[in-house]
């Protein structure tokens, strides 16, 4: 479950080297309040149980880099 | 007033015809910059002296018999989180390091200087394509050309509001959470995010990795069909690029008024109507273009959307974390000097978790495989784009932007990769523009141009210009 508490959120701020004012992490901190039950709800899925991710990834890299 | 044809397919048509010349075009663009911009925010830098060596060169090139397509020698704008060697690239930001886009052109550049259009300059963003305008910080501020006093949209906000006030006749655009359908949609233009992969984003600073898109806004659903047809395919600077065949997107348009027989179209009002926070002729502007469609000889159905509300969640949970890995650092070390709305935004991503990030992209899958289904039985999926009007500035100061998300119906198309147009529907009661949205499935886009643009036959909402100039005086601040 993700966690919410305010100690996790500073840690979680922290661990990012993020350093909001405390306005700023009082909104943040809204705003994820708005979004925690939507998260929730995505592992509550039944259809996504054995859903694979949408993720790419290619073992040959064959790109070329722009500006190369 | 313009006084040369304000579509872009028109002008087109009027230059092979003799009727206008490029250079015309673009001096009447840049005449009316001069005129608008200090009030509309627009431009980020101008490119007059550029312009005007290619409008010329287009011209020459015409008559010379070189015909490059429907963009030769026409105005348009860059949206300035794409390189472009003629000038400096900002994101609209202190942050971008300038060397980033130095002397290079993203592919989407590469591609519209080969279609011989005339890039007029560098349009105005929020910082990094997302947060919101901060007017302690040394940008324009973009305005809404229908009420100076309101937000644009955006992220797209220059080339919205642009097009609508007639400064060039389409542009660049950029799409995570309906950063080119918002701006078309509060501007009363027309703006087509395509299927994900479809154009090539390299060369653009990313803001969701497995979200942009690239795509045009102009004045009609014909005129996103042109240009689509310039700036899509793969190229190998793009590891989403997709490889697959672009078709001449204006190929299956009636030019005397498209018949809609045999289109089946979903339409999904639960999903996105509703919010107390609408605007109350939102619903009546909405069922009237469902009409004008059926009148086309469209059949109508009513459908859900799978997993909307899911897939919506999705869609930021992937935004703010795949922005937070690029910005990570910079945040770290440079805080103050971002917007504050980019900081709220792009902060939140330190606050999901990476199993988070993964469930999002399993229920993506979950949610595109249900709408493939509903798809399967219907062509094309309607919902209002937006159901208020564009806010003003004042009103975002005073109470932030979630009241407004819920107006805004947008990022479910980016979270599951379909492409969608929006068009122009009709006003609120103050007269804000209200628009249509049309989804459909993966590289599509032919079926929803055709849609879009037998809607615009019918209709001229799209053809309504904003009043200009505004005789009050637009305020320093909000």
């Amino acid at each position: 479950m993700s966690a919410a508490s305010p100690a996790a959120i500073d840690a979680m701020l922290d661990a990012a080297g993020l350093a909001p004012s405390p306005a700023e992490r009082e909104q943040l901190l809204a705003m994820y309040e708005r979004f925690k039950p939507g998260v929730e709800a995505l592992y509550a899925l039944p259809e996504a149980r054995y859903e694979a991710p949408a993720l790419v990834f290619q073992a040959e890299p064959k790109l070329t880099a722009w500006g190369a | 007033m313009p006084e040369h044809p304000n579509t872009l397919t028109d002008a087109a048509a009027a230059l092979r015809a003799g009727e206008v010349t490029s250079v015309e075009l673009v001096s009447e663009a840049l005449s009316r910059a001069d005129a608008f911009d200090d009030q509309l925010g627009v431009y980020v830098t101008r490119f007059d002296e550029y312009a005007l060596e290619r409008a010329e060169v287009a011209d020459a090139e015409l008559a010379d018999g070189l015909d490059r397509g429907p963009l030769h020698g026409i105005p348009i704008g860059v949206k300035d989180i794409l390189a472009m060697a003629e000038g400096p690239t900002t994101a609209q930001s202190l942050i971008l390091d300038p060397a980033w886009g130095q002397d290079r052109d993203a592919v989407v550049v590469e591609r519209l200087k080969a279609a011989g259009a005339v890039i007029t300059g560098k349009l105005t963003t929020m910082e990094f394509a997302c947060g919101m305008p901060d007017y302690e910080k040394p940008f324009p501020v973009p305005r809404n050309p229908w009420e100076p006093g309101s937000w644009p949209g955006g992220s797209s906000s220059g080339t919205g509001a642009g097009v609508a006030a007639g400064l060039f006749l389409a542009g660049v655009g950029t799409d995570t959470a309906g950063s080119i359908r918002i701006p078309a949609a509060f501007c009363g233009v027309s703006g087509l995010m395509p299927t994900f992969g479809r154009v090539p984003s390299a060369g653009c600073v990313p803001l969701g990795y497995s979200l942009d898109h690239i795509g045009p806004l102009a004045r009609s659903a014909r005129d996103c069909g042109a240009f689509l047809g310039a700036i899509a395919g793969p190229d190998p600077r793009d590891p989403y690029a997709v490889d697959r065949p672009v078709p001449d997107y204006l190929a299956g348009l009636d030019p005397l008024g498209g018949s809609l027989a045999g289109v089946r179209i979903g339409v999904d009002r639960g999903s996105t109507l509703g919010s107390e926070h609408d605007d109350p002729a939102a619903a009546a502007v909405f069922d009237a273009a469902l009409e004008v469609l059926a009148s086309l000889g469209a059949t109508v159905v009513d459908v859900t959307l799978p997993h909307y509300r899911e897939a919506v969640v999705t869609q930021w949970i992937t935004m703010v974390c795949e922005a937070l890995a690029y910005h990570r650092d910079d945040l770290a070390a440079r805080w103050p000097e971002y917007f504050a709305g980019t900081r709220a935004m792009i902060g939140l991503g330190a606050l999901f978790s990476g199993a988070d990030y993964v469930q999002a992209q399993r229920v993506r899958r979950v949610a595109q495989r249900g709408l493939a289904g509903l798809l399967a039985d219907v062509d094309v999926i309607a919902t209002p784009a937006n159901t208020a009007a564009a806010p003003t500035y004042e009103l975002i100061e005073r109470e932030g932007v979630p009241g407004m998300l819920d107006t805004l119906h947008t990022p479910y198309w980016d979270a599951v990769g379909n492409p969608a147009l929006v068009v122009p529907m009709g006003f609120t009661g103050a007269g804000m523009p209200l628009s249509l949205q049309l989804g459909g499935r993966p590289f599509d886009e032919a079926l929803l141009v055709r849609v879009g643009d037998a809607f615009q036959q019918a209709t001229d909402w799209h053809l309504r210009l904003p009043p200009l100039p505004h005789a009050d005086p637009v305020p320093a601040t909000a």
